[in-house]
């Protein structure tokens, strides 16, 4: 299946990735191109999801193969780990996180922590975990990067936060970037992606597209998930 | 807006944008949600709505205009006739539906007549 919905011919991808911890191998040859969108990848816990996120980050360069993102200057990741003190302030970790992006929407992000009352003064350990993965969600959202890859957005937030994110990546998204986002709650992207692959057995599958997966097979993106993650193949 | 999860989103909000126009909700010539507003009112991927209004423009129920914007078409006695089209394919199904309970076409017009 493929993804013809946008009409960018950017790529973003990787060929021949592979990746181990010491003797376990976590990533087997992993190659894949994608196109602008927002595309999912989905996964048990362990499949290697976080893995392949810092290697495309360009975080962790400790890996075999080769990565493919000529065509997209910059790269935004969201972590799951925390990556900064807690004793910066908000408006500092937003401004630390500008450094990196020319294009940061800083009035966009400053709009969005008003609008929850946040005090761009206060201290990240004052924030609840909610909050802070919140605005650590928004310095990505709107860096203004082409490739944001974001690992579990939508993890410690309630439900108003979820529907925030969910909005904000709707209204970022164009035919110029690409969002990635790791998650195993398919349901909470289905209606958000143009299409997914699933990671499982250190490989990665070929890509989904959501509309054809539903067309074709009359199951849900999540049914469908799961028959492939708990199939033999 | 609440969305099954094996039919495409796409057809779904098809459905739902049709039952707006026929319904009078969004009247002939009015202007309707640009892509992407849509898109973050019902939380779905913008290309989804784009293949929405494309496949409504197909039907001849929405226009462009490349500077206003979507708008519903203003024509009435199209919007009319269209409607009667879809109503008319609704009641088939639905009484194909029936069909499997036994419902013959007397007992279907007995039914329609009790409300």
């Amino acid at each position: 299946m493929s993804n013809e919905t946008g009409v960018n011919k950017k790529r973003f991808g990787g060929e021949q990735i592979s990746k181990s911890y010491g003797k376990k191998e976590v990533l087997n040859n992993v190659s894949f191109s994608a196109r602008s969108g927002i595309v999912g990848i989905f996964g048990l816990n362990g499949a290697g999801k976080t893995t392949l996120l810092r290697i495309l980050s360009g975080l962790d360069g400790y890996f075999a193969g080769k990565l493919h993102k000529t065509d997209f200057e910059d790269v935004a990741y969201l972590a799951v780990e925390r990556n900064y003190p807690l004793e910066m302030r908000v408006k500092d970790y937003v401004s630390f996180y500008g450094t990196f992006f020319e294009n940061q929407k800083t009035e966009e992000i400053y709009r969005e922590i008003g609008a929850l009352n946040i005090n761009p003064n206060s201290f990240l350990f004052s924030l609840s975990t909610g909050l802070r993965q919140y605005v650590k969600f928004l310095t990505t959202a709107y860096s203004g990067a082409s490739v944001c890859l974001f690992d579990e957005p939508f993890s410690n937030l309630d439900v108003n936060l979820r529907e925030k994110v969910a909005k904000t990546l709707i209204m970022e998204i164009n035919e110029n970037r690409l969002f990635m986002i790791t998650t195993h709650e398919i349901k909470e992207v289905e209606r958000l992606i143009d299409g997914f692959y699933i990671l499982k057995d250190k490989k990665l599958s070929e890509y989904y597209s959501c509309e054809e997966v539903i067309e074709n097979t009359g199951m849900s993106v999540g049914e469908f998930y799961k028959e492939k993650v708990n199939g033999k193949d | 807006m609440e969305f099954k999860s094996n039919e495409t989103i796409a057809s779904q909000i098809v459905t739902y944008m049709k039952k707006e126009i026929f319904g009078g909700r969004y009247q002939a010539g009015q202007k309707i949600p640009p892509i992407r507003e849509f898109a973050a009112f019902c939380s779905v991927n913008p290309n989804t709505v784009a293949k929405v209004y494309a496949i409504l423009e197909t039907e001849g129920l929405i226009y462009t205009d490349s500077t206003l914007g979507k708008f519903v078409n203003p024509n009435k006695e199209f919007l009319k006739k269209k409607r009667r089209e879809y109503l008319q394919s609704e009641m088939a199904a639905f009484k194909e539906e029936l069909k499997k309970c036994g419902v013959d076409e007397e007992e279907f017009l007995c039914l329609t007549k009790q409300e």
